[in-house]
């Protein structure tokens, strides 16, 4: 629960326009009109510094949902 | 007027049933495409001629049908990528004054404070309206696009027929597309790249395989393989993250490409070599251009050994000139001349940066003996991020915004895969307190996201004139720029 609750802000923190409301686990890439090759490398990041993993490029490749993000992070840790 | 609608009739007729348009849930043959196009076209007719209509789409089988359809109609087509900032976003409405905005639901959304003022809908939505069948005088206009201005104000750049048929040719000619080409294209069609690829394919009857974006590198390098595709478009970050992070798969996926094609952002020697190495056979070119003045020269690596470090030669009936400050000097600002530049900005604005049909880029540059082409910076402190020019002062205008801000100065500082991104040097309002991610929070509110900065470091004050005014290039040369 905690670490969905960071990935979540980490969204929120990267996804200007998120909120409480409109956060969806589910929601694909292809459904944000702002999660582009910037924001990705951002959440990347920001995931990395804040669990102290590292993501390959072909994970981060894999990932196109917060609940991708979610999983990857709970396999690791 | 020959204009792009011509292609598309002749394919239409010619080749009917053969597919123009694949994306991942849809394609059209160039029937439908013709058929879909001239429908949106009899729509636009209750606006007056030569009017301005918006469009806002991602990459998508109806960004596609609407620019068609506006052009067919002998309007404007104002482009406006849906990453927009709001305030750009209005920047460019008040500017233009579109007589409506195409979208789909998913953006309208995001857009909800403008719609009292402008008629914003959904592409779905208008296909019901009324239709009705006129002949329209064509405007000399094709499309209108914004790029970042060396002012605070975006500058529009109205796009003509003349201009896009022109450039177009000198695309196929040079790189040789045909009509048994399949296109793999994973660029905006918001920004003059991707655009004209979709306008190359047009003119010569081939197929494109159209993705959203660059986001899932595997699912393209797959579609490479599985459409049989034999060109590919892409920005150098991307070609150097594939040749880095997966050679292998890039070799298997893309040996059948006669064609990879980048743009004018420096490519990074290195990705250069590997591209080359791991696929012999294959062209690889790069071009120099800006949207007011798209593909100013071309540069094939395969064909040109040791001149890796140039963005070519001058495209065929393009001149390019060097302007010097002093006539010793090398360098000096890259100036263009040809069919493929536009006249004027929208509204006659920046008339400056036009001498005697020459466009001042602010590019500097030199050229060498055998004519080749180097980039070697900016004139102005315009920041080059992956390709979009980005103008500090519209950062640092944003970050003004919050109190306990004193004084603020955004720079490009090199970046591996983007080539530059932005940092921001913040003075803080003595005895106020502000934190890194306070700052970078409120730029993503009012920003678009490749305007957003990497890093943020807190200075005590900035190097000035004995006026008071900051001296940029000190700021590079104490190396703010590399830490």
């Amino acid at each position: 629960m905690e670490i969905e609750n960071e990935i979540k802000k980490i969204f929120l923190g990267v996804f200007a326009n998120l909120n409480d409301e409109n956060f969806d686990w589910n929601a694909k890439q292809e459904d944000y009109s702002n999660w582009d090759s910037f924001a990705h490398l951002e959440l990347m990041t920001d995931i990395e510094a804040k669990f102290n993993i590292k993501i390959s490029p072909e994970d981060a490749l894999s990932i196109r949902t917060a609940l991708d993000l979610s999983k990857l992070v709970q396999s690791r840790i | 007027m020959t204009t792009i609608i011509d292609y598309l009739e002749r394919y239409k007729r010619d080749s009917p049933k053969k597919i123009f348009i694949q994306t991942e849930s849809q394609s059209l043959t160039f029937e439908d495409t013709y058929n879909k196009v001239s429908k949106i076209c009899t729509i636009l007719n209750q606006f007056p001629e030569k009017s301005i209509i918006s469009i806002m789409f991602d990459n998508s089988t109806e960004f596609v049908l609407s620019y068609l359809g506006i052009i067919k109609s002998g309007r404007i087509a104002h482009i406006i990528p849906p990453s927009i900032s709001k305030k750009n976003f209005l920047k460019q409405i008040e500017s233009c004054n579109p007589e409506i905005i195409l979208t789909l639901n998913k953006f309208i959304n995001e857009f909800k404070y403008v719609k009292n003022e402008v008629n914003v809908i959904d592409f779905y939505e208008f296909q019901k309206q009324n239709s009705s069948h006129k002949e329209n005088q064509v405007s000399d206009i094709a499309s209108l696009i914004y790029t970042s201005g060396t002012t605070s104000s975006p500058k529009g750049v109205p796009i003509k027929h003349s201009n896009i048929i022109f450039t177009t040719q000198n695309i196929v000619n040079v790189l040789g597309y045909n009509n048994l080409d399949i296109d793999v294209i994973p660029l905006s069609l918001s920004h003059s790249f991707g655009l004209g690829c979709l306008h190359t394919s047009l003119c010569v009857g081939s197929t494109i395989i159209l993705h959203r974006n660059t986001m899932n590198i595997l699912d393209i390098l797959n579609s490479i393989k599985e459409n049989n595709a034999t060109t590919f478009a892409a920005v150098p970050a991307t070609l150097t993250s594939l040749v880095n992070n997966f050679p292998e798969k890039f070799v298997e996926k893309c040996n059948g490409l006669r064609l990879i094609v980048t743009n004018s952002t420096k490519v990074p020697k290195d990705t250069i070599h590997k591209i080359l190495h791991l696929l012999p056979n294959t062209k690889f070119a790069t071009y120099y251009g800006l949207t007011e003045a798209s593909r100013s020269t071309f540069m094939i690596f395969s064909e040109n050994d040791n001149k890796e470090e140039s963005i070519g030669k001058s495209a065929p009936d393009v001149e390019i000139k060097i302007e010097k400050e002093k006539s010793e000097s090398k360098k000096g600002e890259i100036w263009i001349r040809g069919k493929n530049v536009i006249e004027n900005y929208w509204n006659s604005e920046f008339a400056e940066k036009f001498v005697e049909g020459w466009l001042k880029t602010g590019d500097l540059g030199f050229l060498d003996e055998d004519g080749f082409l180097y980039l070697t910076g900016r004139k102005d402190h315009i920041i080059n991020v992956g390709g979009e020019k980005v103008n500090p002062e519209e950062i640092e205008n944003i970050v003004k915004m919050l109190d306990s801000i004193e004084d603020v100065i955004a720079m490009g500082i090199e970046h591996p895969l983007f080539g530059q991104v932005v940092k921001l040097l913040v003075k803080k309002v003595d005895n106020k307190e502000i934190k890194s991610s306070e700052i970078i929070a409120h730029c993503k509110q009012n920003l678009e996201r490749f305007k957003v900065p990497m890093e943020v470091e807190f200075v005590s004050d900035f190097p000035r004139t004995e006026h008071g005014k900051v001296i940029r290039f000190m700021l590079q040369e104490k190396n703010y720029g590399n830490s």
